[in-house]
């Protein structure tokens, strides 16, 4: 039986879903073109690099919007492992979010690229630039990717575990889109 | 060299060549007037990607530049990574004022 449970404001939603849909995309941007060397190489990091700014925008206004709209609490019911399970993975999603762009961003600098992310318009560098820098955080910029793929799974699957096994609220706290 | 191409002339593909009577432009001449190793050299640093060009500049559709533009990223990364382990440079400026070496 379904227990009552607050939802997420509507404007949390919002964010959680066109990020999660950004997200996704971006993950698989960033898989495709360094595995492409063909024309559509060019397309997906010129599409990657723009993404990943709206996303670290998007994160920023996500954290102060949790602080203002606080998520609905957790069902009593759900055991302690559990509560803890979902606390740490919500901070490392959050930092993940943080952290991709910003060590994109901060790769790209160290490369001494320009940073574009649409014709004429570029961001300033944020590190100096510094070969050994940005070898490691091209390297870390994968590893990130790579983790918040896995954390992004593991979320899923506590979402679907939520709304088919547990039944306690929680998956419609965030996905049911009912007038309240 | 640069040689004005026009409307029609393949650009995204280097396998073929324009026709020969388009008009050529002696745009300048490359002069060496210095040589330096590597390793105190301003360029082993830089990854020379076909496209990353200032304003003004855009790349064509030759399929060719986005090849590069990948490769290149891959290598610039890779040597990146193995800057502090490369050992000097085996050619000196003085091997290469002394004719070569021996």
């Amino acid at each position: 039986m379904t227990a009552p449970h607050d939802r997420f404001a509507v404007l949390s939603r919002l964010l959680h879903w066109v990020m999660a849909v950004l997200i996704l995309a971006m993950l698989f941007i960033g898989v495709g073109m360094v595995a492409s060397e063909s024309p559509r190489y060019d397309l997906l990091v010129s599409i990657h690099r723009p993404i990943g700014i709206v996303l670290l925008v998007l994160v920023a206004i996500r954290l102060v919007n949790r602080l203002v709209n606080p998520p609905p609490p957790l069902p009593t019911t759900l055991p302690p492992l559990m509560r803890l399970a979902a606390l740490a993975s919500h901070i490392l999603l959050y930092a993940l979010m943080f952290a991709l762009p910003l060590v994109g961003w901060g790769m790209l600098s160290a490369a001494g690229y320009p940073i574009v992310l649409y014709e004429g318009l570029q961001l300033p560098p944020i590190l100096p630039r510094d070969l050994m820098l940005y070898a490691i955080l091209r390297h870390l910029h994968t590893w990130l990717a790579y983790l918040l793929f896995a954390t992004f799974l593991a979320h899923l699957g506590a979402a679907l575990f939520h709304f088919l096994i547990r039944r306690d609220g929680v998956f419609e706290s965030m996905a049911s889109w009912r007038r309240s | 060299m640069v040689t004005i191409g026009q409307p029609g002339d393949p650009t995204n593909d280097a396998t073929l060549p324009w026709p020969a009577d388009r008009p050529r432009i002696d745009a300048g001449m490359v002069t060496i007037d210095g040589i330096s190793s590597e390793d105190g050299g301003n360029c082993t640093d830089v990854n020379y990607d076909p496209l990353v060009l200032p304003s003004g500049i855009e790349p064509s559709d030759d399929p060719l530049l986005s090849a590069r533009s990948a490769a290149y990223a891959r290598s610039f990364t890779l040597r990146a990574n193995e800057a502090k382990q490369k050992p000097p440079s085996a050619v000196t400026p003085k091997d290469v004022k002394a004719g070569g070496k021996s």
